[in-house]
């Protein structure tokens, strides 16, 4: 009986103490306003923190911690760390050919890699008006993703041979200089500036000599002269170079007596023949000549002139003429003159003209 | 008679000195007698406006040289060059509209001057592309046959709002001479024509992609195009051997700021006549083998040992 007494208080007592406590654990912190509806505790934040209502998943932002999610937000990883690319060194900007209307620029790499693209922004009053280089190394007001050309290869700046840029104005000073991206959001700082001035377009133009005398035509001579020439000297800067054009005023006369052109074989410029018969014509040196086949005087070969203004082209030097400009090039006229036997004793005259002009 | 021989003498003596003083003495064959800077002018001009430009021209001779100026319009069909020689069907307006001052210069020996070019513009013209010839002449009296020269200033003028459509260059022509290439070189002929009312300086150049192997750049030759005129390009490569497959050729072309035009074309290339040979020959060694019993009986040998 004692120990069933005994019994019964301590199983009493138990149930008291025990009931307050798990009371007290199972409470949650609560004003009159607010309450903290559930909670629990996980291992200090890390992945796995949850309960059935909330769960808390690593920081945002760090790499592979995978996605915060509930049924109505998603948080994704955080942005990547972007590098901004190398700053390129001042590029080298230079007219090595005395050019009017174009510059040669080197850009530097900057030890970027080779999917690095470059911009290059150029001026002419130091920056106050900015104009880029285009993807056709032309100059244009804006710079479009399409201007961004890679270092070399393909549709690029040319490496470390460099590309001109075109459409520039004559005596003039421009400054350029580049940037560096790779990607988005890394783009460098512009360079250094590198600065070059372009040249005027000039012509120079002289023949000597200043008149043609021929030999006294007799039957010694077999009334031929082939030894009278003239120098054609041309200097100039012009990117497609120049062409020279002559004709005469008329066939060589004295008073109502001509010595007819060369006309045997229907020699012209653009078809010259090898001599026979009479006639008044001529021959060029120059093996390159544009209007027909390149090299269609050499034999020699002669032609008539035309008498129409301002003639046929008798000498040329085309484009383009980047590297070097052409200075004191000479080409050679070789006239010939045969009259007949029963032409009339006289002073025969005409006018030669020669005309150089720009090739465009 | 001594004092005639004295006299006679002294007279030859100073009528040599005196003609050699004063007989002028032009460049010699190496030499240029007049230089003009500049020697294109490009302008950008405005109805009824009136501007004013520079020219410098020097006397590159050790002589006194009378130079006159005068100022022309030229014909410029001419598709290759431009500039066609002979007389333009209509005069340019711009050879009105145009003043020089002086015409006729006078220079000491090396001496340079300024000309003054005035350009007048009417306040109601078409717009669009005008172009002009100022040439300067040195005048040289000579005996015999004169050979006289002209030196031509191109002048280019763009009267009114620059056009900037994408499209002022329409590719009238881009053709290759044949379908199959056997060998180098290979040709094509392009020709544009200037569709605006502006002329522009066209940049044309063809990118070769082979079958098999990199693409590799052929910049061509820039050429200026007047409005409405036409400029060709006859065009001779020579490809990076082998020449075997099919190549893609895309022509650019571009009118400035950045504005491009690209058209594609294919051509083939392969050796079709050695090939053909070397098929001959061998169908020929393979007939005579196989019809010749002495021969099949030896290789019959040969292979048997």
């Amino acid at each position: 009986m004692k120990k069933l007494r005994i019994l019964l208080f301590w199983s009493l007592f138990l149930l008291l103490i025990s009931e307050p406590i798990s009371t007290v654990l199972a409470s949650n912190p609560a004003s009159s306003n607010f309450g903290i509806e559930e909670y629990s505790f996980g291992s200090g934040g890390t992945i796995g923190s949850n309960s059935s209502s909330f769960s808390l998943y690593g920081i945002s932002g760090e790499v592979e911690q995978g996605t915060n999610a509930s049924g109505n937000f998603q948080l994704e990883g955080g942005l990547t760390n972007l590098i901004e690319a190398n700053l390129p060194s001042a590029p080298t900007l230079t007219n090595p050919s005395s050019t009017y209307d174009r510059l040669k620029i080197v850009i530097d790499n900057g030890n970027n890699p080779s999917d690095t693209t470059f911009a290059i922004a150029i001026s002419s009053d130091n920056f106050v008006t900015i104009q880029y280089v285009k993807s056709d190394y032309t100059i244009g007001s804006t710079l479009t993703n399409a201007d961004w050309l890679p270092y070399s290869g393909i549709g690029s700046w040319g490496g470390s041979t460099g590309v001109y840029i075109t459409g520039l104005q004559a005596n003039t000073t421009y400054k350029v200089k580049v940037k560096a991206r790779k990607g988005s959001f890394t783009e460098s700082p512009y360079s250094a500036v590198a600065s070059a001035t372009t040249d005027v377009p000039s012509l120079s133009f002289g023949v000597s000599p200043t008149s043609v005398i021929f030999t006294n035509l007799n039957g010694s001579n077999s009334y031929t002269d082939t030894t009278q020439t003239t120098d054609l000297t041309t200097s100039t800067n012009a990117y497609n170079g120049y062409s020279v054009y002559a004709h005469e005023t008329g066939p060589l006369t004295y008073l109502s007596n001509t010595i007819p052109d060369f006309t045997a074989g229907s020699a012209s410029n653009a078809s010259p023949q090898t001599w026979s018969g009479i006639g008044f014509g001529y021959t060029t040196n120059d093996t390159d000549l544009a209007g027909g086949t390149a090299n269609r005087f050499s034999g020699p070969k002669y032609a008539p002139f035309t008498t129409s203004a301002p003639g046929d082209p008798v000498a040329d030097h085309t484009g383009p003429i980047i590297t070097t400009p052409i200075n004191n090039e000479t080409f050679t006229i070789s006239y010939r003159v045969t009259a007949a036997s029963t032409t009339p004793a006289g002073k025969y005259l005409t006018n030669i003209e020669y005309i150089v002009v720009p090739q465009y | 008679m001594k004092r005639f021989f004295y006299i006679l003498t002294l007279l030859i003596i100073s009528s040599t000195l005196f003609f050699l003083k004063n007989t002028p003495t032009y460049a010699q064959a190496t030499q240029p007698m007049l230089r003009i800077s500049p020697a294109i002018l490009p302008l950008q001009l405005d109805p009824g406006t009136t501007k004013e430009y520079m020219v410098t021209v020097e006397n590159l001779t050790n002589s006194a040289l009378p130079v006159h100026v005068s100022i022309e319009s030229f014909d410029s069909n001419n598709e290759d060059s431009g500039f066609t020689p002979g007389t333009p069907s209509e005069e340019s307006p711009l050879v009105k509209w145009t003043s020089v001052s002086p015409t006729d210069l006078l220079f000491a020996p090396k001496e340079k001057k300024t000309v003054t070019l005035t350009v007048k513009i009417p306040a109601e013209v078409p717009v669009g592309g005008y172009y002009e010839m100022i040439y300067f002449s040195p005048l040289i009296s000579a005996t015999g046959i004169p050979v006289n020269s002209k030196i031509g200033l191109l002048l280019l003028a763009n009267i009114g709002i620059q056009d900037d459509s994408t499209q002022k260059a329409k590719l009238l022509t881009y053709d290759f001479n044949k379908w199959l290439f056997e060998d180098n070189p290979v040709t094509t002929t392009i020709r544009i024509q200037n569709t605006s009312l502006n002329y522009f300086d066209a940049k044309v150049k063809l990118e070769i992609q082979p079958l098999f192997g990199k693409p590799k750049e052929y910049p061509l030759d820039e050429k200026i195009i007047l409005p409405g005129k036409v400029r060709r390009w006859l065009v001779t490569l020579n490809l990076d051997k082998p020449l075997v497959g099919i190549y893609w050729s895309k022509l650019i072309i571009s009118t400035g700021d950045g504005k491009t035009t690209t058209v594609v074309k294919q051509f083939y290339a392969y050796p079709l006549t050695y090939t053909l040979i070397i098929i001959a020959i061998l169908a020929i060694l393979l007939f005579a083998i196989i019809y010749n019993k002495r021969i099949l009986r030896a290789i019959k040998l040969f292979i048997k040992g």
